[in-house]
């Protein structure tokens, strides 16, 4: 009887167990931190699935050229990237690649005007940086391939006639990664100026870094982790700027530290091309301590991240701004705190 | 003893479904993709718009073709088709004109629609010694001999190659030379489309050479 007892006391734990686990399992869904429930990110595009660059009897100086229209219709923004994969050569009459010689520029033609985001060889394009797509956000992309002409070849199956017949196949992937809802491309709660567009130099040399910061906690880690990769070799520099983050968009936002939120601010990182490095961003203590007095304060408050990214297009500023809201619990201490209740601690959390 | 045995039950049972239990999925979007696949680029080739034949290729049976000169057993001038065309004239150390040594051919429709081509053909001999002049001149028609070395041919037009080969030093050389043939049209005037047929000559006082 004894074992009896204990063989149906473990059925009975195993099966409080599987309902729990499952139960557990349908409610995750709404509670994936930043990420929200409704759907996430969300891209279409009406050449989905369709090549959009085609060329049969490519002579050198000739280009052919697509365009690609991507929307996020989700509710969270994305980090939009193009990857290029799956190259398919077939070689040439004298044995030349194709896709070692095309050209392609990659233009955001989102506004009508061509604004350059890569112009470089095909086998350097492995993954493009576009930038945060916002919910319900539109753009357009134009994909160009060109023979360059290299002028007489030194013989009738060398330069550019060892391309003779060749062809090459390549697809294309448009990849918008959920980025946390906290994060906002840059501020937002102030009203901002009209500014002109930048000039498109900078634009291409910020489009090498995709910079990436999950949602995470801050205020107990006591630092930022950051992913950052660059499509080629390129250094990186942090500064941040601590601010007040007000939930109302037209509130103005105040900045209440300039220097120093950072240990070891302007330190230079060196990223090697397509390698994806965390890099932690650890706050000085006078950071901490403003924070901290923000989220008692406000409960809410903001850091906004300056990104240095130096290479071989030039040099640009990527800025990403993070929200750190409390912890539910910690929030209603804080309330309970505001009303006149005894409250100790919070549980600061982006 | 009963309840560690319960306790221990139960402890078993959790690890076996905490391992059995498939782990809880998110229903939300982390990452979106849409693909534009199979973008095809193909580099043009001069086969698109001229064919070359030797009698062993030649599609439409035609005969009559050149034969290496003093060849024991005869053998044709020239063999394969297109890129791989390759002429042995033999030995003409005395010079002559070489007639029908292959062909040369338009497809039934130019692509992109075009009414004709221009065919160019020069002769370059890099590795002629003693000698600056080039080796043989060369000529198209659609009999015997005469010709031009620039040809303007429309869709479906064939005629065939004549080389003129001047008197050589007798001197036992092998002489090797490159045929260029270059295809323009309008709008396009560039080296791309060329053919590179190469041709060896033989002078020695016998035989057709190597």
């Amino acid at each position: 009887v004894t074992r009896v007892g204990a063989v149906a006391a473990g059925v009975a734990a195993a099966l409080a167990a599987w309902a729990a686990s499952a139960a557990l399992a349908h409610d995750r869904p709404a509670r994936l931190g930043a990420m929200t429930a409704s759907g996430g990110v969300r891209l279409e595009s009406p050449q989905d699935g369709l090549a959009v660059l085609t060329a049969s009897r490519m002579l050198p100086g000739d280009a052919v050229s697509g365009t690609v229209a991507l929307a996020n219709t989700g509710d969270a923004a994305g980090d939009l990237r193009l990857t290029r994969s799956a190259i398919r050569d077939a070689l040439g009459a004298g044995g030349g690649r194709l896709s070692a010689a095309l050209v392609v520029r990659v233009d955001d033609v989102t506004g009508g005007a061509a604004l350059p985001v890569f112009a470089g060889a095909l086998d350097q394009l492995d993954v493009l940086a576009l930038g945060p797509l916002a919910p319900g956000e539109r753009r357009a992309y134009r994909i160009t391939a060109t023979l360059p002409d290299r002028g007489l070849p030194a013989g009738p199956l060398s330069g550019d006639n060892a391309l003779q017949g060749a062809s090459m196949q390549v697809d294309w992937t448009w990849r918008a990664e959920a980025l946390a809802a906290a994060i906002t491309p840059a501020p937002t709660a102030t009203p901002a100026p009209p500014v002109a567009p930048p000039p498109a130099d900078v634009r291409a040399a910020a489009s090498v870094l995709t910079l990436r910061i999950p949602w995470q906690r801050v205020l107990k880690t006591r630092g930022i982790t950051v992913w950052g990769t660059c499509d080629r070799r390129c250094a990186l520099s942090f500064n941040a700027r601590v601010q007040t983050a007000p939930k109302a968009r037209t509130a103005r936002v105040r900045t209440v530290m300039r220097a120093g939120v950072f240990r070891l601010a302007g330190r230079r990182r060196t990223l090697q091309p397509g390698v994806e490095r965390r890099i932690k961003l650890q706050l000085t203590p006078e950071a901490l301590r403003r924070l901290h007095a923000l989220m008692l304060a406000r409960g809410r408050a903001a850091v906004l991240v300056e990104a240095r990214v130096s290479s071989a297009l030039g040099a640009a500023t990527v800025r990403r701004r993070i929200v750190i809201v409390t912890a539910p619990r910690a929030e209603r201490r804080r309330a309970a705190r505001h009303a006149g209740r005894v409250s100790r601690g919070s549980a600061p959390r982006r | 003893v009963r309840a560690l045995l319960a306790g221990g039950s139960a402890l078993l049972a959790l690890v076996v479904l905490g391992l059995v239990h498939p782990p809880a999925r998110s229903g939300a979007n982390f990452t979106a993709k849409r693909t534009n696949a199979a973008n095809a680029i193909t580099a043009d080739t001069p086969s698109n718009y001229l064919r070359l034949y030797s009698q062993g290729s030649d599609p439409a049976g035609l005969g009559n073709y050149a034969v290496k000169r003093l060849s024991s057993p005869v053998q044709l001038a020239a063999t394969g088709a297109d890129r791989t065309l390759a002429i042995q004239l033999g030995n003409y150390r005395a010079g002559g004109n070489v007639n029908r040594v292959f062909t040369v051919e338009t497809p039934a429709t130019l692509p992109g629609g075009l009414s004709q081509v221009t065919v160019g053909m020069t002769v370059t001999s890099a590795l002629w010694s003693g000698n600056v002049a080039t080796m043989a001149t060369i000529g198209a028609g659609n009999g015997n001999g005469g010709g031009q070395a620039t040809l303007t041919l429309g869709a479906g037009q064939k005629r065939q190659v004549n080389v003129a080969v001047p008197p050589l030093p007798g001197v036992g050389v092998l002489y090797q030379a490159v045929i260029q043939i270059k295809v323009t049209y309008a709008g396009y005037a560039g080296d791309f489309l060329s053919y590179a047929v190469p041709v060896t000559v033989y002078d020695g006082l016998t035989g057709a050479g190597p």
